[in-house]
């Protein structure tokens, strides 16, 4: 009996690993259209983890933010070319078939059985909403807005703005935490803000690594 | 984290098992600093038994292959887990390291053979 419930919890875990596995690769597919680098979806997953961490979450939901955050920009599949690349500014059509990347994401995901795979649903499509009631797909407003994607919009938002660009140099790292703040309340969940500041010495290690990992495949021609 | 070594004929085969991350980085960083300072060249990362691997680890892993390169030494991979092997590929630590099946393959390649 217990060797039969070992086995069993081994089949389990090993069905868990490969959900987690397949998640991220997955969502590399998202980044590769974009033209960034897979260390971005780490970082989310890191940055999240954080969050979660600083906000109390129980352990299987610290798992399924990280686990879910990489998959959040998965509807940037079905964006075309023409638009997602498009260097210049884009016209009012051709943001509102971008934004649809939240509900293209979560359609992917619909009916999914998997808790893992319902949160990446959920993920992808609040993670544009603010806090305020002015983001989309819906303009969900405060705790309306799933957790998971209150959580996410901090972190790609925090990602976003410690990035380069083509429009714009990386932000250092105190700027982009200022702008954070001050969008508490109006983009972010002030609890959200509250528990990512509270881990900000380890944010900072996170963002610090994430800089050496970018500046040494830089280096490699990666 | 659990971090073992074993030396075979002129390299060193580091184990490292369980989370390699935000909490754990600084300790490998140190285990590695020492292996070099002690004059390894050839290392070995068996990854058989490492769960979980986020951005610090990642960097900490680049910090070795840079620094042993310095002192003209090699480092590679053996054994990733496959729930690790995603992580490795999309931050492309695949295309920095060598990274072998086994660790008989990776001595092999630092001109190693052991005999069973």
């Amino acid at each position: 009996m217990k060797k039969a419930y070992r086995e069993l919890r081994k089949a389990y875990q090993e069905v868990k690993d490969s959900y987690a596995e397949m998640v991220f690769r997955f969502a590399l597919v998202s980044e590769y259209r974009d033209d960034d680098t897979g260390t971005h979806l780490v970082r989310i997953a890191d940055y999240c983890t954080e969050i979660a961490k600083g906000l109390g979450l129980p352990k299987k939901d610290i798992y399924y933010i990280r686990y879910g955050s990489p998959m959040h920009d998965i509807g940037k599949i079905i964006v075309p070319d023409a638009i997602l690349k498009k260097a210049g500014r884009l016209t009012p059509r051709e943001r509102k078939i971008v934004n649809r990347h939240t509900e293209l994401g979560a359609d992917i995901f619909k009916g999914a059985r998997s808790p893992l795979l319902k949160a990446a649903s959920l993920i992808s499509e609040t993670h544009h909403e603010r806090f305020d009631g002015t983001g989309y797909p819906k303009g969900l407003k405060g705790k309306k807005i799933p957790l998971y994607g209150r959580i996410v919009a901090l972190a790609d938002v925090f990602d976003a703005l410690t990035s380069h660009r083509p429009y714009k140099k990386a932000y250092g790292f105190e700027r982009a935490i200022k702008i954070i703040k001050k969008e508490s309340g109006e983009h972010f969940d002030p609890d959200v803000v509250k528990a990512f500041l509270k881990r900000k010495s380890r944010v900072k290690k996170i963002w610090q690594a994430s800089k050496d990992i970018h500046s040494f495949l830089n280096k490699k021609g990666l | 984290m659990n971090f073992k070594i074993k030396r075979k004929k002129t390299a060193v085969v580091c184990y490292i098992e369980g989370d390699v991350d935000i909490d754990t980085a600084p300790a490998l960083k140190k285990e590695f600093a020492s292996l070099i300072a002690s004059k390894s060249k050839k290392i070995i990362l068996n990854f058989n038994k490492l769960n979980f691997i986020d951005s610090l680890g990642v960097a900490t892993l680049l910090w070795l292959f840079k620094n042993i390169k310095k002192v003209r030494g090699e480092v590679a991979l053996s054994n990733i887990a496959p729930k690790i092997r995603s992580v490795f590929s999309i931050t492309k630590l695949d295309k920095v390291f060598k990274i072998f099946e086994s660790e008989e393959e990776a001595l092999k390649a630092f001109g190693i053979t052991i005999k069973k």
